[in-house]
């Protein structure tokens, strides 16, 4: 059976799909990989389903030893990838055997990487997903980041002599996260919108905020506006991924994975997925804006963005 | 209201049956997910109107859940302040907690999370200004007017009036959950050696 050791951990590796909705009533975060698109990529390339679960890198720095043979490909924020010590490039795929090193370097830019393995990390399924919930200790190894000399084997997958697959360029293939120094996050004006005053609202509209250093896989805290929305009343209900939640001291937080299913604070709308995901990807300093937009705007740039990716996944499933 | 949405919720995930990825009672609100590239939002609006309309009152009543609680200084931090706040004995707090039959309005936040509605009116408390870093898994705590048991240790801004020994929720069980929404809850005090009997975590 092929499997890998883990020599070098890094800050925050979690085992990660596509995560769990379904039980958010009963309290159950939906979590899962914080790029679900990049994670299908990576495991299109070593010929995975595009949901097979990966590793999650933050901020680089991890290394493996190979048991067996098997391939890997890292997409997301760009890092530095060596294969005995040689460097490769990201996409891959690379073919690796026993007793090779598998070490993911800096990561330069952005936060998360996907480390994609042929055959799939095959820790038992936890509620439906391998997903890890490090707050709630649930799934992945233990439901806890990975540590030094943890071994982790994989599901089956075809010989990697079968795979016709060619290496590709990582650029070209769309496999790196783009990353910018302002984002603007297009949005769906949410519940509170129309009871909240009428300078919070301008306030998100017109503010420049800043990406904060507590950001997580749970939220992203953004400095810089001061919003008070003059709500009180706060009935607890459903929060949803992308979800502008205003808390009290005026600053805003968008909900993302491993969010908690229940929030009280006024919501003054949702950040459509797409830029949420690049959100995801920002490093503290990021400036970011907001731009409302209207329902069907959001539904249309959806579209937009399944047929993006179906497309990209056609090429590069392309023998 | 809870029982509104919950038969708001039934019909709609009847009518788009394998369409709707997840629902989520809240006091107030039904939020449904759903992919928009699959299911279009305004047919979803639609049957929602409907239902309105036909106003069906649901009238079925739910098992009801005993739950045992150990309340005392010790296990509930916050129950003499609470007390003197509402300008009550403690065994007044006791009595008046236990008393009343409450209703899940609302579940998540963590897992096995139940929003339980509503306490008497004496008993209405407001949040603690910053919430306690950690609150002991199975503290019972009231907010506004609200009761709740924390059924793992968490961060938590409620104020807390004794400790549960129950279990609320299991990977074993299908629901995960004990207490859903609808259900019907009512507490009950016991001693610190019972809750130690009933596997109540020191």
């Amino acid at each position: 059976m092929n499997s890998f050791r883990i020599i070098e951990a890094g800050l925050s590796t979690t085992i990660q799909d596509t995560g769990r909705l379904g039980l958010l009533g009963a309290g159950i975060t939906q979590g899962g990989v914080t790029d679900p698109f990049m994670m299908a990529l990576a495991n299109t390339l070593v010929s995975n389903p595009p949901d097979a679960a990966v590793l999650e890198l933050t901020l680089g720095g991890l290394q493996l030893e190979v048991t067996g043979a098997f391939s890997v490909c890292l997409t997301g924020a760009p890092c530095e990838l060596a294969i005995n010590g040689s460097p490769a490039d990201m996409a891959g795929p690379h073919h690796v055997a026993t007793g090779d090193l598998v070490t993911v370097g800096k990561c330069h830019q952005g936060i998360y990487s996907f480390l994609a393995i042929s055959g799939g990390i095959d820790t038992p399924p936890v509620l439906g997903s391998r997903s890890t919930v490090v707050r709630e200790s649930l799934g992945g190894l233990g439901g806890r980041r990975l540590r030094v000399g943890d071994i982790l084997a994989l599901g089956d997958s075809p010989g990697v002599g079968d795979t016709k697959r060619t290496r590709r360029d990582a650029g070209s293939a769309g496999i790196v996260s783009e990353l910018e120094s302002c984002l603007t996050l297009r949005f769906i004006r949410g519940f509170d919108w129309e009871d909240c005053a009428p300078e919070a609202a301008e306030g998100l509209l017109e503010s420049e905020f800043s990406v904060a250093s507590d950001s997580n896989r749970m939220a992203i805290r953004l400095t810089g506006g001061h919003l008070q929305t003059g709500i009180t009343e706060a009935w607890s209900e459903a929060t949803c991924y992308g979800c502008i939640q205003v808390p009290t001291d005026g600053e805003p937080f968008i909900l993302i994975n491993d969010r908690q299913t229940m929030g009280g604070y006024p919501k003054l709308g949702a950040v459509i997925a797409t830029d949420c995901v690049r959100l995801t990807q920002a490093r503290a300093g990021t400036r970011v804006t907001f731009q409302a937009i209207t329902l069907e705007e959001a539904k249309h740039l959806a579209w937009l963005e399944a047929h993006y990716q179906e497309t990209l996944q056609q090429a590069l499933n392309q023998p | 209201m809870t029982d509104y949405l919950c038969g708001l919720s039934d019909h709609l995930c009847a009518a788009n049956e394998g369409f709707v990825v997840d629902r989520v009672i809240g006091y107030r609100s039904l939020t449904l997910f759903f992919s928009g590239t699959i299911t279009d939002y305004t047919d979803i609006l639609t049957a929602a109107e409907q239902y309105r309309h036909e106003a069906r009152s649901v009238t079925e009543t739910s098992e009801l859940i005993r739950l045992p609680v150990w309340y005392s200084e010790e296990s509930g931090s916050d129950l003499l302040h609470v007390a003197q706040y509402c300008d009550l004995s403690v065994d007044e707090v006791i009595t008046l907690h236990t008393e009343t039959i409450y209703v899940a309005a609302a579940t998540g936040f963590a897992p096995g999370f139940a929003y339980l509605g509503y306490t008497p009116e004496p008993l209405k408390m407001p949040r603690l200004d910053t919430p306690r870093r950690v609150v002991p898994a199975g503290s019972v705590a009231i907010a506004d007017r609200q009761t709740a048991v924390y059924p793992s240790s968490s961060p938590g801004g409620w104020r807390l009036i004794g400790r549960c020994p129950t279990r609320l929720f299991s990977l074993d069980w299908d629901p995960p959950v004990k207490i859903q929404v609808g259900d019907r809850v009512q507490f009950y005090p016991i001693c610190q050696n019972e809750f130690a009997a009933l596997g109540g975590s020191p």
